[in-house]
């Protein structure tokens, strides 16, 4: 009885000295880092000045035809659809009764960096807002999305001389 | 005869939890970048030079190795924050006399596997207590999208390489 007696402790002592060796070995700490991104939605013009110059009535002028005039950079980390707009703020200032419209003032996208949508070809100006470019998957994870305009006059034949004036609006929301 | 073979017992396990021979300690368990915007980098020092501190004591007279790895990544939702953007520094190391693997004042991102820090000096293994001094480096990628991102990070004093 004494003999099952030690040599259960002496097998305990090699367990339990085993699994303390074990144990002993290791230790380990746990630590937790955060982190808050907030939400980025922005929009910047390179060149927000756009000049025909002189025209003459019933003359067809396109800015820089081989090129683009100027460029818009929209960023969005929402994960959210976004869509570029563009429009005119009030209407053509010149002079009295001078048959230049705002349909006059033409706009088209040339080129874009995203993987959304673009409405292809030349559009006239609106006052009301009009749907340029509906965002795709990758635009809206943070990335820089440039957008590429061109634009042109088509001058009516009876426009009167002067001055003539307007101011766009580029708008970038998430509705739609 | 039963009780003093349990009395026996329970003193040798007494005796082996308190000869624990290695023994480590954070003192500041949270790293909290804030707010940081797409494309900022961040480094962060709460303590003036350093953010935290492991302390790291071994009387096992054996190397020893501090590791690092990553439970889990920046994680925000569905989406995370890679971890080549997260690194971290070793600034100083005080009563140590072992050696930090990239160096002191380097930037050494974390992974996913567990990467060696400190390797002890046999000076560090007869009860030193060695502190190692962290800081810590975020960069937010600029195709991020917004959240609160949470991480999860391991230390181990090991004897096994």
């Amino acid at each position: 009885m004494k003999r099952f007696i030690y040599i259960s402790i002496v097998i305990l002592i090699i367990v339990f000295g085993r699994y303390q060796y074990i144990y002993s070995e290791q230790a380990q700490r746990d630590m937790f880092a955060s982190v808050v991104v907030p939400p980025t939605f922005k929009l910047s013009l390179d060149n927000a000045n756009i000049s025909f110059g002189h025209t003459e009535p019933g003359k067809h002028v396109e800015l820089y035809p081989n090129t683009h005039y100027n460029e818009l950079k929209c960023i969005s980390n929402k994960g959210n659809p976004w869509y570029l707009k563009i429009s005119i703020i009030g209407n053509v200032i010149g002079p009295p009764d001078n048959n230049v419209g705002i349909d006059s003032f033409k706009w088209m996208v040339s080129r874009t960096t995203g993987d959304g949508v673009t409405e292809k070809g030349w559009h006239e100006f609106t006052e009301l807002p009009v749907r340029v470019y509906t965002s795709g998957p990758m635009d809206s994870e943070g990335g820089e999305v440039t957008i590429q305009f061109k634009y042109r006059l088509d001058m009516p034949g009876n426009a009167r001389a002067g001055n003539y004036n307007l101011n766009v609006l580029y708008t970038m929301t998430d509705t739609p | 005869m039963k009780i003093p073979i349990l009395i026996s017992i329970l003193i040798l396990m007494t005796c082996g939890m308190a000869m624990a021979a290695i023994d480590m300690s954070l003192d500041r368990d949270m790293v909290d970048f804030r707010t940081m915007e797409i494309g900022q980098t961040s480094e962060i020092s709460d303590q003036g030079v350093y953010h935290n501190q492991l302390t790291c004591s071994s009387t096992n007279n054996k190397t020893w190795y501090l590791k690092v790895n990553m439970v889990r990544p920046f994680t925000s939702g569905a989406y995370t924050i890679p971890n080549e953007y997260f690194e971290w520094k070793v600034v100083d190391v005080i009563d140590g006399r072992g050696i930090v693997t990239n160096g002191t004042n380097v930037p050494t991102p974390f992974r996913d596997n567990p990467s060696l820090v400190y390797t002890s000096d046999p000076l560090d293994n007869t009860g030193t207590e060695v502190k190692i001094r962290f800081r810590y480096i975020l960069t937010i990628p600029k195709n991020q999208i917004a959240g609160s991102y949470f991480a999860s990070v391991r230390w181990t004093m090991t004897e096994l390489l």
